[in-house]
């Protein structure tokens, strides 16, 4: 089959005419041959059966008279028919009475019957037919005739030969018929496959298949010329276009150099106006630390510096209770109720000045540990609630002069860490001071909260405050550097900048400003137990 | 069983015959009288409400009683068969079948009286064909033959089977 497909059109068309043609004839032959088959036979039977009758009606008189050598002569006229082998007469009684048999036939037939009845059958390469020997009712005997079928075959076949021959001369007729008729089929399909080659090769769109006549494949040919002048158009245009491209891409070419000359120009220019600002960006930050450890140090300082003046008033008092009692002794005026007066005086000022040093010792420390903690960017273990009260109270003095009031609403529950103390005691002044200098006018009253809480792995953290909250158009970008609405007084527009770098980079935490929070400011600090 | 038995004897006494019909002369009777029997079966009456079959022989007593012998088991057609010796003509017209004996002397005479009456004339005397006897049987060659007058039988309407005419050795028509 794969062979046939790639036979041509032509030979395709000559081969399926063929084919079905000799099918064609093959089949009707058959069925002419089946038919004279059917009707050599039932002529054979039809003729026989007619000889069988006279043969019979001629035999009336000799069985009639048992004229034995009439009945012979009777059966000895089926001589010069040759298809019958042999013709039986039995009488009455059914006995032989006279019979025929061709001397080629060695066949013996039966000397007596007992059937008269009228029938045929096909048995072998014969047909019996039995003829009873009537006349007016009366029966004579029966006649029976052995009728050679051979004759049939032999005809047919030579039917068949002349049959074959006559096919043969038909395909042959035909096939010279079909190969100079399908030149009208196969020659316009033919030119038409020839020209797309051509045009396939050559890619010559101007090219066009001459068409022969106006036929179908005519029709296909005007299709096939007018898709041609389609391609060809299509092709000027996509020329065309092409040039116009190619114009255009030298052109932006050109730009893209330029545009590159220009970005890296630019970029040089940026890097340095970076590097610049990175610079500038660290010197801010320092100077911020700086001044967050010199507020850390000046509240210190304040806050110390009580206690002490306490503890010097105290020790002022030691020294004239003292030399008071030094002056009552030398003039021998100590009375009891003086020195219980001068114990009881002593033992106040030294309980005060025990109270204040501790409290001044207490402030050292935690400075001590806080400034430390802030200096250096160790990680250790703490708990976050006693660290931030720790901080706190390096604040207090912050606060002393302003009406705002700091609340701590820190989680029952200890929370522990393992991360960079130093950088959430910088956080948490940062919140502070922040909400301080923005939150609230100078003499504004106010309030604000701290609040601690456990989740699954961090600790939270939330400043809020009952202030002036955030502006919507800084609430987007109030963690990018230098967004301050106090620039002009003392705002860096660096500290929440700070915060969100520490949150996030150093403690691995994230930082929100509470965009729902309508009475004030409410930022939400979220930082892991335990630092990776 | 009898009629085969007589049907044998028949066949028998008919191959003899044709052996040599010289030798047995006196069976000679008995075989025309089986061919008398036989002439019945292929030919026609006209259509008559007679309850039997008259057969007259006219002129020769033998051949009567022979022929009684061969009709004693067999009717003709659903007819009883009456067989009768002629003695006056006057008695012919009731025949159906008149065997006119040889030595019939006038023979022409009694045909002639009956022309065209449904008899069925029948003579073992070869020359009473001319006589217009319809059938006449006679030895030829040690063999029986017969001649028919059919035109005699087609003017008495007595049909006679073209089976009996293509058998017989004569037709006159």
């Amino acid at each position: 089959m794969n062979a046939f497909s790639d036979f041509s059109i032509k030979s395709k068309l000559i081969i399926a005419i063929i084919t079905l043609l000799f099918m064609a004839l093959s089949t009707y032959s058959a069925f002419i041959l089946f038919v004279n088959y059917q009707r050599s036979t039932e002529a054979l039977l039809s003729e026989s059966k007619l000889q069988s009758q006279l043969i019979a009606d001629y035999a009336v008189t000799p069985l009639l008279f048992s004229d034995l050598s009439g009945g012979a002569e009777v059966l000895n006229k089926l001589k010069g028919i040759k298809n019958i082998n042999a013709a039986i007469m039995y009488d009455e009684s059914g006995k032989q009475f006279a019979s025929f048999t061709r001397k080629s036939n060695t066949k013996t037939y039966a000397k007596s019957i007992n059937k008269f009845v009228d029938s045929n059958q096909f048995i072998g390469d014969e047909i019996i037919i039995s003829t009873p020997v009537s006349y007016n009712g009366l029966n004579y005997g029966v006649i029976l005739f052995y009728v050679s079928t051979e004759q049939i075959p032999k005809e047919l076949f030579s039917y068949a030969v002349l049959l074959f021959f006559g096919i043969i001369i038909l395909m042959m007729l035909s096939f010279i018929i079909i190969h100079r008729v399908q030149n009208y089929i196969t020659l316009p399909i033919i030119n038409l496959a020839k020209t797309a080659q051509e045009i396939s090769l050559s890619e010559d769109y101007a090219i066009r298949a001459q068409k022969m006549y106006t036929d179908e494949v005519g029709h296909l040919y005007d299709d096939f010329n007018s898709m041609l002048e389609k391609i060809e158009q299509r092709g000027r245009e996509r020329e065309e276009a092409e040039t116009i491209s190619r114009t255009y891409q030298a052109h932006l070419e050109r730009l893209t150099n330029e545009l590159e000359e220009r970005v890296k120009e630019r970029t040089v220019e940026l890097q340095e106006s970076l590097d610049r600002l990175q610079s500038a960006q660290s010197q801010l930050i320092e100077s911020e630390k700086m001044s967050a450890l010199g507020n850390l140090v000046a509240g210190v300082a304040h806050e110390v510096n009580t206690p002490l003046g306490i503890s010097i008033t105290a020790a002022s008092i030691f020294k004239n209770e003292i030399k008071s009692i030094q002056d009552m002794l030398s003039e021998n005026k100590l009375s009891k109720s003086a020195l219980d007066h001068f114990i009881e005086t002593i033992s106040e000022a030294d309980e005060i000045l025990i109270k204040n040093l501790d409290r001044a010792a207490l402030l050292v420390r935690n400075f001590k540990k806080i400034s430390v903690d802030q200096s250096s960017e160790e990680v250790r273990n703490f708990e976050l609630n006693t660290y931030l009260k720790e901080v706190i109270s390096t604040f207090k003095s912050e606060l002393k002069h302003r009406p705002v009031e700091l609340k701590l609403e820190l989680d029952a529950e200890p929370i522990n860490m393992h991360s960079y103390p130093g950088a959430i005691s910088q956080i948490v002044v940062n919140m502070l001071q922040n909400s301080l200098l923005h939150g609230f006018d100078y003499d504004q009253a106010g309030e604000i909260t701290l609040i601690t809480e456990h989740k699954e792995n961090s600790a939270l953290i939330i400043f809020c405050d009952n202030g002036t909250g955030v502006d919507d158009s800084v609430s987007q970008k109030i963690f990018e550097p230098f967004i301050t609405t106090k620039r002009n007084r003392g705002g860096t527009g660096l500290g929440l900048n700070i915060t969100y770098n520490l949150v996030t980079q150093h403690l691995g935490g994230s930082i929100k400003l509470d965009q729902d929070y309508e009475d004030g400011a409410r930022f939400i600090i979220e930082i892991p137990y335990n630092i990776v | 069983m009898i009629r085969r038995t007589i049907f044998r004897t028949v066949f028998l006494i008919f191959v003899v015959t044709s052996l040599s019909t010289q030798l047995l002369a006196v069976s000679e009777t008995q075989i025309k009288a089986v061919f008398l029997e036989k002439f019945t079966h292929l030919i026609q009456w006209p259509e008559n409400n007679n309850s039997e079959f008259v057969i007259c022989i006219l002129n020769d007593d033998n051949f009567a009683q022979t022929l009684k012998k061969v009709y004693a088991e067999k009717d003709f057609h659903t007819k009883k068969v009456n067989i009768i010796s002629v003695l006056n003509p006057k008695d012919i017209p009731s025949c159906n079948l008149l065997f006119i004996g040889k030595n019939t002397r006038n023979a022409k005479k009694i045909t002639s009286s009956y022309a065209k009456k449904p008899i069925l004339t029948v003579s073992d005397h070869k020359g009473f064909i001319s006589d217009n006897v319809m059938i006449t049987i006679y030895l030829n060659k040690k063999r029986f033959n017969y001649i028919i007058n059919n035109k005699v039988a087609q003017e008495a309407n007595v049909k006679i089977s073209y089976l009996l005419l293509k058998s017989a050795q004569e037709v006159i028509k």
